[in-house]
């Protein structure tokens, strides 16, 4: 079997280990992400629409406050169909697509962030099947659409995106310089942060005295390396799952010392770091599952599916979009954390499994 | 092996993908610097000195109808800023090279309310945008240093 083989064999998911994979997805999303909205777009005048090559590029201004308030609605209802799996085809697809639409009517303002992962990795794995299982289309197809494991490649076609993504960010640090010892991105990114963006809390009032040239060499390293790392070891899945690992890990220091919190991504990385062939702990879940979650979606249940899209509705626009707690970042924070958690736990587990950088004697015969 | 059939039209299929996404990288975004809203997320950016880091921040310049001014720095700018104006701050126009937008009302308007609550006044005549370039100094202790002060925008109210 060549090396490809042994990768699109290694993410080749159950439709029951998809249906987790959503419903993880779909509830981090409306429990954590806060809620995205956009109807304050509308308000502005055309002099500021400068829209990238994009959706909105077929544009000239931003659209009207009435249709950014559809997409704040339609939103969180892709969403909750995906947490229901109701239409989830149609759902990961709308959930991705007005997620895209609106962020390219966002960037036109000049500001790009990282936020397409996200819809990114729903518009791909919405042909996985992933809801099959655990789901209303469960119930309404009465078993009949089974889940063919031809599709799963979309997961391992997710993995390559998802590293090239990091690998760009890596490229141009290496492209400028970071790797010269004779200056200190990482130390340059904090100062900036604390003094001109002002983000001076938890490790950030300790990290800018701190003046070790090797420490923060290191650090420009470790960062470098680290987003590169993903594309370059894609085909290798013992040491793409370490560098994934290096990235979430990554991810934290960042928001210690930088106060910036990217607490959506260590969750799209655990689905690529799981064992999904060996893993005790997603046997238990699916166990657990089958027993007692598989039966919610039974049509008497369906109204909890509505009201929690109501309640989220009523919730965000009454708080004026600022989420559950505080908003952000303090809810995105809160995810951060708990997903590097899991994802913690899933990297033992494999590493305990199946070896840390090489496998040992015992762990390649249980491969075998 | 599940695969074993369209095997083959995986591997390809996997490569073009690939290579697209290189080829954007490369080409499109790198030479046009355009970021698309389609595949690019992120990006690095260069090296800082750490001993001599240099920085350019907005100042804005409030002029009063005797003479008075009021001068709000890049920290007083962003603090309570909204964030939609937040988005097409000072600094965001000063970067972008677009100063004709700091001529947008909702700016502007937030400008004359945040420097009513300030100093109680109302009698604004003009506006001057500055591009200040400093240096953060981390020898012994921290010093910041102003190295340039250019005008990129004067509005008359």
């Amino acid at each position: 079997m060549d090396r490809f083989s042994a990768w699109l064999g290694e993410y080749q998911l159950s439709p029951e280990q998809l249906a987790l994979v959503r419903i993880a997805t779909s509830a981090s999303f409306l429990l954590f992400a806060g809620m995205y909205h956009f109807e304050w777009m509308g308000e502005f005048p055309p002099v500021f629409f400068h829209a990238y090559p994009s959706f909105a590029f077929f544009f000239h201004r931003f659209p009207p406050v009435l249709v950014l308030h559809l997409f704040n609605f339609s939103i969180p209802l892709f969403a909750v169909m995906l947490l229901a799996g109701y239409k989830t085809k149609l759902a990961s697809y709308g959930f991705a697509i007005s997620f895209i639409i609106c962020y390219s009517f966002a960037w036109a303002f000049g500001q790009i962030n990282s936020t397409i992962l996200v819809p990114l990795f729903t518009f791909l794995m919405a042909p996985t099947g992933w809801g099959d299982k655990y789901s209303i289309d469960a119930y309404l197809d009465k078993g009949l659409k089974k889940n063919s494991n031809n599709s799963t490649f979309w997961v391992n076609y997710s993995a390559m995106f998802i590293a090239f993504a990091y690998f760009t960010s890596g490229f141009i640090k290496i492209a400028g310089g970071w790797l010269s010892v004779s200056s200190q991105a990482t130390y340059g990114y904090l100062v900036t942060n604390y003094y001109v963006t002002h983000r001076t809390a938890i490790l950030a009032p300790f990290l800018i005295h701190f003046h070790s040239k090797l420490f923060w060499e290191a650090g420009d390293y470790f960062t470098a390396i680290a987003e590169v790392s993903p594309l370059l070891t894609l085909l290798y899945p013992r040491y793409f799952r370490l560098s994934l690992f290096c990235i979430a890990t990554f991810h934290i220091l960042v928001f210690l010392g930088l106060n910036i919190s990217f607490g959506y991504y260590p969750l799209l990385l655990t689905v690529f770091i799981v064992d999904w062939k060996r893993s005790v702990i997603v046997r238990r879940t699916v166990n657990f599952f089958d027993k007692n979650v598989a039966s919610f979606f039974r049509p008497g249940n369906w109204y909890c599916f509505v009201l929690i899209y109501v309640i989220y509705m009523v919730v965000f626009y009454a708080r004026g979009f600022s989420g559950w707690l505080n908003g952000y970042p303090d809810e995105v924070s809160i995810s951060l954390f708990i997903t590097y958690g899991l994802m913690s736990i899933f990297f033992i587990e494999y590493i305990t499994l199946n070896g840390f950088l090489f496998a040992t004697g015992k762990q390649k015969e249980k491969t075998l | 092996m599940v695969f074993s059939n369209s095997e083959k039209r995986l591997k390809i299929f996997f490569s073009i993908s690939l290579l697209c996404l290189f080829v954007q990288f490369f080409v499109y975004v790198n030479r046009t610097k355009f970021y698309p809203a389609v595949v690019m997320p992120m990006f690095g950016y260069g090296k800082f000195d750490m001993q001599n880091i240099p920085t350019t921040e907005p100042l804005v310049v409030v002029h009063f109808n005797n003479r008075d001014t009021l001068t709000y720095s890049h920290h007083d700018l962003l603090g309570d800023m909204p964030k939609p104006i937040r988005a097409t701050s000072t600094h965001w126009i000063l970067e972008n090279e677009r100063p004709e937008l700091a001529h947008d009302s909702l700016f502007i308007k937030w400008l004359r309310q945040k420097t009513y609550m300030l100093s109680g006044r109302s009698d604004i005549t003009s506006i001057d945008f500055y591009k200040v370039e400093k240096r953060y100094g981390f020898s012994d202790s921290i010093n910041i240093a102003e190295t340039k002060r250019t005008r990129v925008q004067h509005i008359t109210l």
